[in-house]
């Protein structure tokens, strides 16, 4: 078991590393999408701070807890894109037949198509979110372990749910918009606070877009830490983990190949 | 020891049909209509240790499909296959160890990376222990003639240059098979040249079974001892390439240059195509007459300073095979 995963972070890391070399074939590009993805994170909260100077609190979240939320939507998001960004063209490699490289090789074909792509603008994802997460938690050694823990989490849920969306692509044909928009749908809701909606939506954020386990939850972890919250997290992760792969592999067996003509680059 | 067993198999594939223009493509949201396509239909064949296949059929022919199936890429609707002993769509992680594919319009290289990158890669993909990698690495930089060219980006090799890291890199892992799906796509002569050389390298010193399809007649004349042809999903010919080329190599062009002018020439079933005084062009077919016979009423008429005598090109007689009926033991030729 221990060598197992052992196995599996060294090929992991080795894609990780392939990719960050080929990212930074192109040094320009590479720094500024970085510092670009760090501003535009930015703007989106300049937003809430020009809101919150107007009001103290939004249905019960102050400016504190939308800096947390941001930055474990932002962790989480960074999570996925570094080490899981095959997840976000899923459904176009299933379109267009480019899984039968990963067909070819002796690796678990959900876990080598999900690592084998990193954004490189993800690091400035990275930065904000800790850097967010600094300034407003003024965190503990420990503190930082749990924060890092919760964007893992919320990296595991948003890869998972963008796979179960990407994958309708292998009983809808060609679904990459409706894949695109599901996956928006949920970094969106992840971006606004939780009170703001009514209980319908709530029950919506928390199943079929499961926003809610992406921030409103980490976020409620990090303020006031219950045991339950972290299992109920921890559980979360781990179905929606196991319910992507089942649907995976369930559609894998659908799946009808192509013949386009293919380049193995990184985005 | 055969490698390759395949019995029945046969794939068919449901696709969505539609009239042309937006008419039909509204008609096809509301009210979609499906038709089942069968790309390979119930084929048999056996490939044994060491040999090198060419599996050949013009576009639509079901030859992708058969690799796919073959590869563990795809599942089959019916029939059955065993590569290595294994069944490669229950069995595709363990048989990916032991076979190697290339397909020519699909990269395994990392378009901005050196080859060399994309083989550490591959290496750490198939589990190459560190000193095993490096020692085989050695061989095939020597084989494949890459050291010039081994730590250049991908995307600034020729064409020429990148098939062959390609093929390199799916020898990484030492496979007993390799499946190449048109090896030879878009290259020049020369550089088409070095690939089939290198093929024929692989297999007789690595004595790697070598299962190539291709659209090039050359890849098939020059690497290949035994051809299936396949069309419309079905093998309408399975046999060795001496025996098509014989069988098949029924038509030949005879150029003859006269040694005195001869105005008027007579002869018995063959195509006159150009006749001077200086000499005569025909075209004749050895199955409805011997070269022998019509060359004795030639030399019964005229004497000939030069002869040559022209085969058609493999090409010719694979296009000639797609539009004829299959002759009579050619399905045993190959055993």
């Amino acid at each position: 078991m221990f060598m197992e995963v052992k196995r599996t972070v060294r090929f992991l890391l080795q894609y990780f590393s392939a990719n960050l070399q080929s990212a930074m074939e192109y040094r320009g590009a590479f720094i500024s999408q970085i510092i670009f993805m760090f501003l535009n994170n930015l703007m989106l909260l300049f937003f809430w701070w020009v809101l919150f100077t107007k009001i103290d609190s939004l249905n019960g979240w102050s400016f504190q807890q939308i800096l947390l939320l941001y930055a474990l939507a932002a962790g989480a998001y960074a999570f996925q894109a570094l080490f899981f960004a095959g997840s976000f063209s899923l459904s176009s490699t299933i379109a267009e037949g480019r899984l039968d490289f990963y067909l070819t090789m002796p690796r678990p074909v959900l876990f080598h198509v999900l690592v084998s792509r990193s954004s490189a603008a993800a690091w400035g994802d990275l930065a904000f979110a800790l850097t967010i997460f600094i300034m407003a938690a003024s965190p503990s050694p420990s503190m930082m372990l749990g924060f890092l823990a919760l964007c893992l989490a919320g990296g595991f849920v948003s890869t998972s749910f963008s796979v179960l969306a990407h994958s309708l692509s292998f009983w809808l044909g060609n679904s990459v918009g409706l894949a695109s928009q599901l996956t928006e749908a949920l970094l969106s809701f992840s971006l606004y606070p939780e009170g703001i909606f009514s209980a319908v939506t709530r029950l919506v954020l928390y199943t079929l877009i499961p926003a809610g386990f992406v921030s409103y939850l980490p976020v409620r972890i990090l303020s006031e830490f219950t045991l339950a919250h972290a299992a109920l997290m921890a559980f979360f992760a781990l179905s929606i983990s196991l319910l992507a792969r089942f649907v995976f592999y369930r559609g894998l067996q659908r799946y009808e190949s192509g013949n386009l003509v293919v380049i193995n680059a990184a985005d | 020891m055969a490698v390759i067993e395949v019995d029945g198999l046969c794939k068919v594939f449901r696709t969505k049909s539609k009239e042309p223009g937006l008419w039909g493509s509204l008609q096809a949201v509301l009210r979609p209509t499906y038709s089942e396509v069968t790309a390979v239909k119930g084929i048999s064949f056996q490939v044994e240790e060491g040999e090198l296949l060419a599996f050949i059929g013009p576009n639509g022919a079901g030859k992708s499909t058969t690799i796919k199936m073959l590869t563990g890429i795809l599942n089959p609707t019916g029939g059955s296959a065993q590569v290595l002993g294994l069944v490669p769509w229950e069995a595709r992680r363990q048989l990916a160890y032991n076979i190697g594919s290339v397909f020519g319009q699909k990269s395994q290289l990392w378009y901005h990376l050196p080859a060399l990158d994309s083989f550490r890669l591959l290496a750490s993909i198939y589990e190459i222990d560190t000193r095993v990698y490096k020692e085989r690495l050695h061989r095939l930089v020597e084989l494949f003639e890459l050291e010039e060219f081994i730590k250049t980006p991908v995307r600034k090799l020729s064409l020429g240059q990148r098939m062959r890291c390609e093929i390199a890199a799916s020898m990484l892992h030492k496979p007993k098979v390799i499946f190449l799906d048109e090896p030879t796509i878009g290259l020049d002569v020369v550089a088409k040249l070095k690939i089939r050389e290198l093929i024929k390298r692989l297999n007789e010193e690595e004595k790697t079974t070598i299962f190539l399809t291709s659209h090039d007649a050359g890849d098939i004349e020059q690497l290949c001892r035994r051809v299936i042809v396949v069309n419309h999903g079905e093998i309408i010919l399975d046999t060795t390439t001496s025996h098509l080329r014989h069988n098949y190599l029924t038509t030949k062009l005879v150029n003859v240059k006269f040694g005195a002018p001869c105005p008027s020439l007579s002869l018995t079933n063959v195509e006159i195509l150009k006749h001077t005084e200086k000499g005569v062009k025909f075209r004749m077919n050895t199955k409805l007459t011997a070269v022998e016979s019509v060359l004795t009423e030639l030399f019964a008429q005229v004497k000939a300073e030069d002869i040559s005598v022209e085969e058609p090109a493999m090409e010719v007689i694979i296009r000639d095979i797609y539009a004829r009926p299959v002759q009579e033991g050619d399905q045993d030729a190959a055993g």
